[in-house]
């Protein structure tokens, strides 16, 4: 079938096609739409159903629809988008989806915390000195150019995937894995989420320049086809966040996302505080970083355990090692695509792994007022392609005495 | 196992490295370090002989770039890789990367993408380096980079031109060469009567870098009045 938006004749065909399906194939009425349509065609699709009574609910049969990200570009446009999708369908009934939420990994972060031991103890201000959210890719925008100028890193995946992996990472325990319980520990966490006060300082964006990368040339963001070339947006975006609570207070999260980086790497690192080292001479440690747990939530899915060993050999040196746990070595069995995983939660009504407005909410009120402060900001600074990222990025880790891990 | 990779790039060969490692597990990230030998194309393999000996101590991953020295034509830009696991790499994973034309201008690049998560780098040049080691390309990313003085056109002028532009991490094999030479030496020096020093000399070839560089000095570091 297609048709329109604005052609009322073809939401009619479609009622019809559903109305025989039904019959056909015995679906009983349930329905759900998956709407991959620009944000501005959404009032009047949304209408479109509404009028040819697609989205009416009547009992016994369910409908459901399903809106991918971009949920807005900020606090106000994420509202009317809201507005405008629940004046249709019950809030109960709209499913945001965002990928990342039904891949493995991101799920493993829940069984990880709370059903072991060995680290919920140990989840805190008390051993954790930092963590890193790192969301790499090594392509450029290529044909999405005209969707991303005026998107950037940040809009484009800080706002759903990365402040969602923050959510899980930092979230309290919920009472239970139903939807309720969990969508309350994750907006809890992200309504505690605090921004620097010097927004200068603590946060960066970059752009990439054309160059070398991996052996190929590829061309910088401005010259992209279709790209304005007088563009701010930023392909690279990295910032600092604290969170208010008492389990990390003190603890800051960085945040960082860009493409044509060093490499295609999804990563929480939840880096822990020093041991204290006066049992060892300097020397001998020279080559012990600070333990830590990566998590790999793409590719190579997995987690990552890095501590100190001692070399073997006559004398005391210690030297990091790594224990590791690979999804592909574990099982065998091919986990779902994330899509297959989420799609199939959606037919079932499952709503867990779905963000809920009020999560869309705090996490543009989180990025909202970084957004304003580069808007006044100018061109951002360019970067090499297949590097880690602009110098400000550096610095920005610099200034409170650490860097970036290499992911 | 060798995977040969034609005309590709380094995502290429990131990509061909996780499946390898998910289809048979041969890769792990218990891998302790990164060594990336720059060397030029055709003399790769004698590094990578070194390279999977040492391995043996050090389980690595090593990374060897090699490209003509002089050619930098955009229009024949390409990159052959090639990757090497299990009986053919030693107690490593060896990742080839053959950069013709303008694929060899951006060495940085190249490499980034395959180095190991948080393991330290070890570059060496086996044989021509780098104006100012620390200063170059693959120099920057390196803790510990490893030159060869006896491989330079004129052995002692690199040596000194070493020292001069020297940085924390700068390594010469003519050093590690000397290491016998240091422990006799120092094992008359360390028995008493300890008497103070009170002259050098050093014979050898003229040209080795092994007599010209250091012994002089740093015997004298702590000796010589």
């Amino acid at each position: 079938m297609s048709g329109t938006f604005d052609d009322d004749a073809a939401f009619d065909e479609l009622k019809r096609t559903i109305a025989q399906l039904d019959q056909d194939r015995g679906t009983m009425g349930n329905h759900a739409f998956y709407l991959s349509i620009p944000p501005k065609a959404f009032p009047i699709v949304t209408e479109q159903l509404r009028r040819s009574g697609l989205a009416e609910q009547k009992d016994g049969e369910w409908r459901r629809v399903v809106i991918e990200k971009p949920f807005g570009s900020d606090l106000k446009t994420a509202r009317e988008l809201n507005k405008v999708v629940e004046s249709v369908f019950p809030a109960d009934s709209v499913f945001r989806i965002d990928h990342y939420l039904g891949k493995e990994t991101v799920q493993n972060i829940l069984a990880l915390r709370f059903a072991n031991q060995l680290y919920e103890p140990i989840w805190n201000a008390n051993y954790v000195d930092h963590v890193q959210i790192t969301m790499a890719e090594d392509i450029g925008v290529g044909g999405r150019a005209g969707y991303y100028d005026g998107i950037g890193a940040a809009r484009d995946v800080i706002q759903n995937h990365l402040l969602q992996l923050l959510a899980l990472t930092a979230m309290e325990e919920p009472v239970s894995f139903d939807a309720r319980a969990l969508r309350q520990e994750k907006e809890k966490v992200l309504s505690a989420v605090s921004l620097p006060k010097d927004l200068s300082k603590s946060t960066a964006r970059g752009q990439y320049s054309g160059g070398w990368q991996g052996g190929e040339k590829v061309t910088g963001f401005l010259e992209e086809e279709g790209m304005n070339p007088q563009s701010v947006t930023e392909t690279y975006a990295a910032m600092r966040l604290d969170i208010n609570t008492r389990r990390w207070s003190g603890v800051p999260f960085y945040l960082r996302a860009g493409k044509r980086l060093g490499r295609r790497v999804t990563e929480i690192a939840v880096v822990f505080k020093r041991a204290p080292q006066y049992l060892f001479a300097e020397a001998q440690t020279s080559q012990l970083g600070q333990n830590a747990i990566v998590i790999r939530v793409q590719p190579d899915e997995g987690v990552t355990i890095r501590s100190g060993s001692k070399v073997p050999g006559a004398g005391m040196q210690v030297r990091d090692v790594t224990m590791d746990f690979g999804y592909g070595h574990a099982f065998t069995e091919a986990s779902p695509e994330a899509y297959e995983r989420l799609i199939l939660d959606v037919l079932l009504g499952d709503p867990p792994l779905f963000p809920r407005h009020q999560e869309v909410e705090l996490s543009w009120k989180i990025l909202d007022p970084v957004e304003e402060f580069w808007s006044t900001q100018g061109q951002p600074e360019q970067y090499r392609p297949g590097t880690w990222g602009p110098a400000s990025a550096d610095a920005l880790m610099a200034r409170d005495g650490r860097s970036w891990r290499r992911p | 196992m060798i995977v040969d990779l034609p005309n590709t790039t380094t995502a290429g060969v990131s990509k061909a490295l996780v499946k390898i490692r998910e289809e048979g597990g041969v890769i792990a990230l218990g891998r302790v370090l990164t060594l990336v030998i720059a060397t030029e194309l055709g003399h790769e393999e004698e590094a990578i002989e070194a390279a999977n000996d040492a391995s043996r101590e050090h389980p690595m991953r090593v990374i060897v770039v090699s490209h003509d020295a002089d050619s930098r034509a955009e229009d024949t830009a390409k990159v052959d890789g090639q990757i090497r696991v299990g009986g053919d790499a030693g107690a490593s994973e060896v990742v080839v990367l053959r950069a013709f034309g303008g694929a060899a201008i951006d060495e940085e690049s190249l490499v980034t993408g395959l180095l190991l998560p948080d393991a330290p780098v070890v570059a060496w040049w086996p044989g021509l380096a780098p104006e100012v080691v620390s200063q170059s390309p693959i120099g920057r990313m390196a803790t510990r980079r490893i030159t060869d003085a006896s491989t330079q056109p004129d052995p002692l002028a690199f040596l000194n031109h070493l020292s001069d532009t020297y940085a924390p991490g700068d390594t010469d094999f003519a050093w590690t060469r000397l290491t016998l030479w240091r422990a006799q030496l120092a094992a008359v020096l360390d028995q008493p009567p300890y008497e103070p020093v009170i002259g050098v000399e050093v014979h050898g070839a003229e040209d080795s870098p092994r007599q010209g560089s250091s012994p002089p000095g740093w015997g004298c570091s702590s000796r010589c009045r």
